[in-house]
């Protein structure tokens, strides 16, 4: 009997509903994205909570009213995870799209052109992943903030004046994570140039834009999915490690990293809140494991090495 | 190698020259200087501040004069911690924050290195799946969640380790281990790749074929090779520690170089800033060049040029 050649994709999507890790995973981060897009207005509708709705609770240890407790002000610890929870995965997802668009660009520039461009761009590269890119990050992040806030308030964007931190979260970690993606975009770039499908292309007359673009990129759309998977957990974590610090988002909004941040401060022998350090750090973490066994299995069942 | 060497010193005062030049311009981009305070200082006042720290002169001759005292090695006075000079301050905190630095990284190493070979010798069993879920774990599990987590447990549940502070051996080893953690789990990862597939290299049943121990096998032969991918990753794992320690810093109370850096980024202290992110880049190209160094070392079939 004959079979239909499949592709590439469809090879590795039946790769990956082998592995049970990266499905489970998969479903994890489906249902919480459900969760974390309506769960704020259920809760607001069956108790009447909004993130920033206080009370006279303060510090209630999780009882059938308030599932993940109250803090300091009696406001619900769970509407605020997940408030948090949207303000943290989205600057994982689009600070990820940032770094895919830089770092594809870059990688199948320094790929298709070879040679002397090559070799100076993948120095840059080496230098760049070698210096405290994150020290860098603060310190544009800061002092930019004041700048953009200020401008967004005068442009008549006084609504979206709060969120000027976070549009710069996206763009400075955007900018700090592109390097691998560079580095791989331009391996596969070398390797695919020299097929010749490319070669067609070229004596044909096309232009090296065209090449890039529409031989080239759809060609390239399995790693680029695999580092896109495995560059928003690590977004997540950098975003949350400045929120930490006190140099990411800040009130009226709140991620993952400010209420860790909360929960850290208040760690003490006499009277543990251990209710306001675990529920976001054990969001948190199910969320980076989860992105991380999907990255995994993506990777795995688009390596062409481990076919079976 | 000589020439290696001099080349990437001339890189090295490339990247510092580009870098100080970023900061300094970045830096002094932003709005309001470090002077503003709620309450208006006379005028007078004011311009006795800034002519005191050169702050009065047209931004190229600030720059031309920045410029000029850092290659006397002077990083000029801090704005917010008064009559300290920036070498003064990055002299009294830097050692503190290398040496937390320093023990994080050979625990990193070490342990990584460890923890991934022994994965990958028993590539599949029962320690292989363990390491590796422990690794995806550790990788997941932010150093700002295990570090308060752990205070918790090992200093005020079972009181082993002291909460914070600096200046014992025993108040090393918990902010050590938290601000390794996480590096020990990339190290193993990289190591069990690396080692599984140099076990299937040709040198390594010659050597089990010669009858050697498998002891001897592994330590003497496969190791020296499989660990070249992590000594090219010790460059941008030292970057990261350094960048981690600034959290670990804050949450032991350890009097590093991480609180006055936070502090001089919120305060606009323009010098400290500057200082800090020069000392932080000439550490790590320093290290690379080391790093560059050790690997013609362990193999041989690269010459440095």
């Amino acid at each position: 009997m004959s079979q239909r050649s499949q592709s590439l994709t469809m090879i590795a999507w039946g790769k990956l509903k082998r592995n049970k890790a990266a499905m489970a995973s998969f479903l994890f981060l489906i249902v919480l994205a459900l969760v974390v897009i309506f769960g704020p207005m259920l809760i607001k509708a069956t108790w009447g909570y909004t993130y920033n709705s206080g009370s006279d609770l303060q510090y209630a240890a999780p009882n059938s009213k308030h599932w993940f407790g109250t803090d300091i002000h009696g406001r619900d610890l769970m509407v605020r995870v997940l408030k948090g929870a949207q303000i943290s995965l989205m600057v994982g997802f689009v600070g990820a799209l940032v770094s895919l668009v830089v770092g594809v660009i870059y990688g199948m520039v320094s790929g298709y052109f070879g040679g002397k461009t090559d070799e100076v761009m993948m120095r840059i590269v080496d230098i760049l992943y070698s210096l405290p890119r994150l020290i860098f990050v603060m310190v544009l992040i800061t002092v930019l903030d004041e700048i953009f806030a200020n401008w967004l308030f005068k442009n008549n964007f006084q609504s979206m004046a709060s969120y000027s931190k976070i549009i710069l979260l996206f763009v400075g970690l955007g900018l700090m994570e592109w390097l691998t993606m560079a580095r791989i975009v331009r391996g596969q770039v070398l390797a695919l140039k020299e097929r010749t499908f490319i070669l067609a292309s070229r004596s044909l007359g096309a232009s090296p834009l065209r090449v890039l673009f529409s031989h080239l990129l759809p060609n390239l759309v399995g790693v680029i999915i695999v580092y896109l998977t495995l560059t928003v957990p690590v977004v997540i974590l950098e975003e949350s490690l400045l929120s930490f610090l006190g140099l990411g988002v800040q009130a009226p909004h709140s991620s993952w990293g400010v209420l860790i941040s909360d929960g850290a401060k208040i760690i003490n022998p006499v009277k543990s809140y251990w209710w306001l350090l675990v529920f976001p750090g054990v969001a948190m973490s199910l969320t980076l494991l989860a992105l991380n066994f999907l990255g995994d299995g993506l990777r795995d069942a688009f390596d062409p090495r481990q076919q079976k | 190698m000589t020439l290696f060497i001099i080349k990437r010193l001339i890189a090295l005062v490339l990247i510092l020259f580009v870098v100080v030049t970023g900061t300094f311009f970045i830096v002094r981009f932003s709005k309001g200087g470090p002077f503003d305070k709620d309450r208006k200082l006379p005028p007078q006042i004011e311009k006795l501040i800034l002519a005191k720290y050169k702050l009065d002169a047209p931004l190229g001759t600030q720059y031309v004069g920045y410029m000029k005292s850092l290659l006397k090695g002077d990083m000029g006075v801090s704005y917010r911690y008064l009559n300290r000079s920036v070498n003064e301050i990055i002299g009294q905190t830097l050692p503190v924050s290398m040496t937390l630095g320093a023990v994080a990284l050979v625990i990193a190493l070490v342990l990584g290195v460890s923890l991934g070979s022994y994965a990958a010798v028993n590539q599949n069993k029962l320690g292989d799946v363990g390491s590796m879920v422990f690794a995806l774990f550790s990788i997941s599990i932010p150093t700002y969640v295990t570090a308060p987590l752990l205070i918790l447990l090992f200093c005020l549940i079972i009181p082993l380790f002291p909460v914070g502070g600096w200046g014992r051996p025993s108040q090393v080893i918990l902010p050590a281990l938290c601000l390794s953690l996480p590096y020990i789990a990339s190290v193993a990862r990289l190591m069990r790749t690396s080692m599984l597939e140099v076990l299937n290299q040709d040198f390594v049943r010659t050597a089990r074929a010669k009858g050697l121990p498998e002891r001897e096998v592994i330590f003497k032969h496969a190791l020296k090779v499989a660990i070249l991918p992590v000594v090219s990753y010790a460059g941008p794992l030292a970057a990261n520690i350094l960048t981690g320690s600034l959290v670990i810093e804050e949450i032991f109370k350890i009097p590093g170089i991480g609180p006055f850096f936070l502090n001089s980024v919120t305060n606009k202290d323009y010098q400290l800033v500057g200082g800090v992110v020069i000392v932080y880049c000439m550490l790590l190209v320093t290290f690379n060049i080391l790093v560059d160094i050790a690997y013609t070392f362990l193999d041989r079939r690269i010459k440095l040029s």
